[in-house]
C-alpha cells in the first residue's frame, strides 16, 4: 500500500451530505434571527449585534467549536467576518500591540475588504463605460 | 419574511459548504468569492430585489457587503464607497481590539 493510499484510508471522511444539511440549517437560523433583529433594531444594529456576539464568543474560545459544528453556516454570515478579525488579532496578541495585533488583525478579513473594493471598482468602471455608450 | 430569510441564508450557506467540500478552496477563498459575487449581483441589479423580497436575511450574508460597496461606488463615487460599510468594519475592529485585550488565547 502506497503512502498516499494509507493517508486516504486513515483520514476521517467527512459526511458531505450531513455537512450540507447542517450548513443550511445553521445559516437559515441566523437568517431568521436576523429578520427578527432587523425589524426590532434596523439593519445596521442587526449587523452590530452579530459582530459583537461573534467577537465575544471568539474571545471566550467558543466560536471555534461553533465553526467546527456548524461549518459554513456561521462563516458566510457577517459573524464569520467578525470572527476572522478577532481570532487573527488574538492569535498574534503575544507579538505585541503593533507588530502583533496591529499588523495581523486584518490578516484574514483583509481579503474580504480588498476583493470587495476591487470588484466594486471594476464593476462601477464597467457601468460607467456602458452608460457612455 | 422570517421563513424567506431562513431559506435564503440557508441556501447561500449550503452552496458555500458544497464548494468547500468539493474543492480545495479555504473559507477565506469562499468568503472573498462571495463578496465578489455580491458585487456582481449588485451590478446586475439583482441583489436589491433579493433584499426587497427576502428581508434582512439577505443583509446578513457576506454577499451583501459586495452589493453595498458597489452601490456606494456608483452613488457616492468610487473613492467614497466605504462610507456605507463602515458600520460593519468599524464595529468589528473595535470589538476585536477590546476582546483581544481582555481575553487570552485558548489552546
Amino acid at each position: 500500500m502506497s503512502y498516499q493510499e494509507l493517508v486516504n484510508k486513515l483520514t476521517p471522511k467527512e459526511n458531505i451530505y450531513k455537512n450540507g444539511v447542517i450548513a443550511f440549517l445553521s445559516g437559515g437560523v441566523i437568517g431568521a434571527i436576523s429578520e427578527i433583529l432587523g425589524r426590532c433594531f434596523g439593519p445596521e444594529m442587526m449587523l452590530v449585534i452579530w459582530i459583537v456576539l461573534a467577537g465575544i464568543l471568539t474571545g471566550l474560545g467558543v466560536f471555534d467549536s461553533i465553526v467546527e459544528h456548524f461549518k459554513m453556516g456561521v462563516i458566510i454570515p457577517i459573524t464569520g467576518f467578525s470572527h476572522s478579525l478577532t481570532s487573527a488579532s488574538l492569535e498574534y496578541k503575544k507579538e505585541g500591540l503593533v507588530t502583533g495585533i496591529g499588523a495581523n488583525c486584518f490578516k484574514l478579513a483583509g481579503s474580504v475588504i480588498l476583493y470587495g473594493i476591487i470588484s466594486a471598482t471594476i464593476l462601477a468602471g464597467i457601468r460607467g463605460v456602458l452608460c457612455l455608450l | 419574511m422570517i421563513f424567506k430569510s431562513f431559506i435564503f441564508t440557508g441556501l447561500i450557506c449550503l452552496i458555500a459548504q458544497i464548494i468547500k467540500d468539493h474543492t480545495c478552496l479555504t473559507s477565506g477563498h469562499i468568503t472573498s468569492l462571495f463578496v465578489s459575487i455580491g458585487a456582481f449581483l449588485g451590478f446586475l441589479g439583482i441583489y436589491d430585489k433579493i433584499i426587497a423580497k427576502v428581508g434582512y436575511g439577505a443583509n446578513v450574508v457576506i454577499m451583501s457587503f459586495g452589493n453595498t460597496l458597489y452601490k456606494a461606488a456608483i452613488e457616492e463615487g468610487v473613492l467614497k464607497m466605504l462610507g456605507s460599510v463602515s458600520v460593519g468594519i468599524v464595529s468589528a475592529v473595535i470589538i476585536a481590539f477590546i476582546v483581544t485585550l481582555v481575553f487570552k488565547v485558548k489552546d
